[in-house]
């Protein structure tokens, strides 16, 4: 008990020196913090696919579209339960230069794709509204309250990949089943596009982005991707059937160099809040030296005088930790909302601020390593003689 | 002057666990700042400084990016015929009508699919990009199945020369890589050049 009251009074004997610790050590846990929390938001769509869905595209790139009619064959392949498609359609909304008008747009095909992903709670009446429309589109919760719209809405896009002015009715409003999913998706109708398209550009074919199956057993992905496939090979549009995760993945390793940089520099952030800390507990034991001699005359172990240095830097570092996973949650929600668009889902997670806190305590066990060995070795006569 | 130099010399040294911890700080801040720097600065000089100031870029309206515009024929020879269209050497309009498409490649070592653009050009398209020079082989022949790739992908991507680089489902055949291309270093150094 005695030994927390010396460490603690011990801890704050330098107020100044302590406070300014404390804060050097809460800004780099709350840059430590922000870093993971973009890592793991860049990670987001991989965490959030289901383990028992998979995704078929045109095996040169996601850009080239495949058949409409090589849905008959897939839903054959067996072990594949259900089967749906869709296309990226792009387009832009209002200023394209502002993130926040940026949201993913999918043509999808209305029967059969949200009974895929059951992630998505759509209220039955609205999908009910949505199926009988056929320019009716579904929003996800953060878009709609980010614009303000709201269900008989008409949004108007611009298309890129499919040009001219594109209009939809807000029929329905999808909440996640978790906040692990991502709620700024829009999606419409894909016979509405084929029917467009086939109004606006005459000539031009529609066919499918990419196909969405459901698995019986996750086990057996494999041979269903090999099954499909090989199918396919020698067509027109050989495919590429890869798990969701994967797919998702593949978007992610493109940006792999920057999450890379990113990591180092996480790294680099715990030997910052090492080399704050250890400067601060060297000075206060070199401080004190003459006290530990003293403590050793009055029979003090060697263990006490462990106790009282890895207490205080322990005591620091737990302090700047807290300060700092504090100051991580308005920052992360600031970046967010200045990002609005990029990342879909960004938030601080358990492991990020488990992570955080074990680096501080680290750094902090680390810190008073080189202190209390010295001051252990110290012999007492040489403490004394000791003069600052 | 001398005192003073040789007595903070002295105090450094005398404190010099704390000096080192102090400097070690100061250089990993350091290191941190300019890394985050030069990556930003690194993504800008990839995306904004890869063109040429007197060159401009059509697109659709709306389109953001190459990879989502699209030009009819008909709209594309109207810009042919725009009296701002610099003359090339023989006189005719400098212009060239590209098709941008992006492919999977395996990348070497990890064997990773990593996205490579595709770059179809009109005979025009090199002499608009004048910092593209020929380092192996030769240019590609119009109407021919061959590629140039950039030094960067011949070098980070499975490229072998004269086989089978990627398949277009536009034309569905087999793509011979005649020669790698290189460029100084404000020419974007990824991306395929092939004959549209």
């Amino acid at each position: 008990m005695s030994i927390f009251k010396i460490v603690l009074r011990n801890a704050f004997r330098h107020r100044l020196r302590t406070a300014l610790t404390i804060l050097g050590i809460a800004t780099a846990v709350m840059a430590f913090g922000l870093i993971r929390t973009v890592v793991t938001a860049w990670n987001a769509g991989v965490e959030a696919s289901a383990a028992n869905r998979m995704i078929t595209r045109h095996r040169v790139s996601i850009i080239f579209p495949v058949p409409l009619t090589d849905r008959e064959q897939i839903a054959r392949v067996p072990g594949v339960t259900a089967l749906s498609w869709a296309n990226w359609f792009g387009g832009v909304y209002g200023d394209p230069n502002d993130f926040k008008n940026f949201w993913p747009r999918f043509a999808v095909d209305a029967e059969t794709y949200f009974g895929l992903y059951p992630e998505f709670i759509i209220p039955p009446d609205q999908l009910e509204a949505f199926r009988k429309e056929r320019s009716a589109c579904i929003l996800g919760r953060k878009v709609a309250t980010d614009h303000g719209f709201k269900l008989g809405d008409v949004i108007t896009l611009e298309g890129d990949i499919y040009p001219g002015p594109w209009q939809f009715v807000v029929r329905g409003i999808y909440t996640g089943r978790d906040p692990a999913v991502d709620e700024t998706q829009m999606f419409f109708h894909w016979d509405y596009l084929y029917e467009q398209v086939k109004q606006r550009e005459p000539g031009r074919v529609t066919e499918a982005g990419f196909f969405v199956m459901r698995v019986e057993r996750p086990d057996d992905m494999s041979l269903v991707a090999a099954a499909i496939d090989t199918m396919f090979t020698n067509s027109r549009a050989p495919t590429k059937t890869e798990s969701e995760r994967e797919f998702q993945q593949s978007f992610v390793s493109m940006s792999n160099a920057i999450i890379t940089a990113l990591k180092v520099v996480s790294l680099v952030i715990i030997g910052i809040i090492l080399l704050v800390l250890a400067n601060t507990i060297l000075m206060a034991a070199r401080e004190r030296t003459r006290e530990y001699a003293v403590l050793k005359t009055l029979g003090f172990q060697a263990r006490h005088i462990a106790g009282f240095i890895i207490g205080e830097s322990l005591l620091i570092a737990l302090c700047g930790g807290l300060l700092g996973l504090a100051l991580t949650f308005p920052v992360v929600r600031a970046f967010g909302m200045a990002l609005r668009g990029f990342f879909p889902i960004i938030r601080v997670e358990p492991t990020t601020i488990a992570l955080a806190l074990c680096a501080a305590l680290l750094a902090g066990l680390a810190a008073a390593a080189l202190p209390t060995l010295r001051a252990i070795r110290t012999p007492i006569v040489a403490g004394l003689r000791m003069i600052g | 002057m001398k005192i003073p130099f040789s007595y903070i010399w002295r105090s450094l040294w005398a404190r010099r666990l704390t000096t080192v911890l102090t400097v070690g700080g100061v250089a990993l801040v350091v290191f941190v700042f300019a890394g985050v720097l030069m990556l930003a600065r690194g993504l800008q000089a990839t995306l904004v400084e890869t063109g040429a100031p007197d060159n401009v870029i059509v697109l659709r309206r709306s389109a953001t990016s190459e990879l989502v515009s699209q030009i009819d024929r008909t709209t594309a020879s109207i810009l042919e015929a725009q009296p701002e269209v610099a003359p090339a050497s023989d006189g005719q309009p400098l212009i060239s009508k590209e098709l941008m498409l992006v492919a999977g490649l395996y990348r070497k070592g990890t064997n990773a699919l990593g996205n490579v653009s595709i770059r179809g050009v009109s005979p025009r398209g090199l002499e608009l990009r004048p910092g593209v020079q020929i380092t192996e082989g030769r240019p590609f022949q119009f109407g021919t199945h061959e590629v140039v790739v950039a030094s960067n992908i011949a070098r980070r991507f499975k490229v072998s020369r004269s086989v089978r680089t990627c398949r277009s489902p536009a034309t569905a055949g087999r793509w011979s890589v005649y020669l790698r291309r290189a460029a100084p270093a404000t020419i974007r150094k990824s991306g395929v050049t092939s004959t549209s």
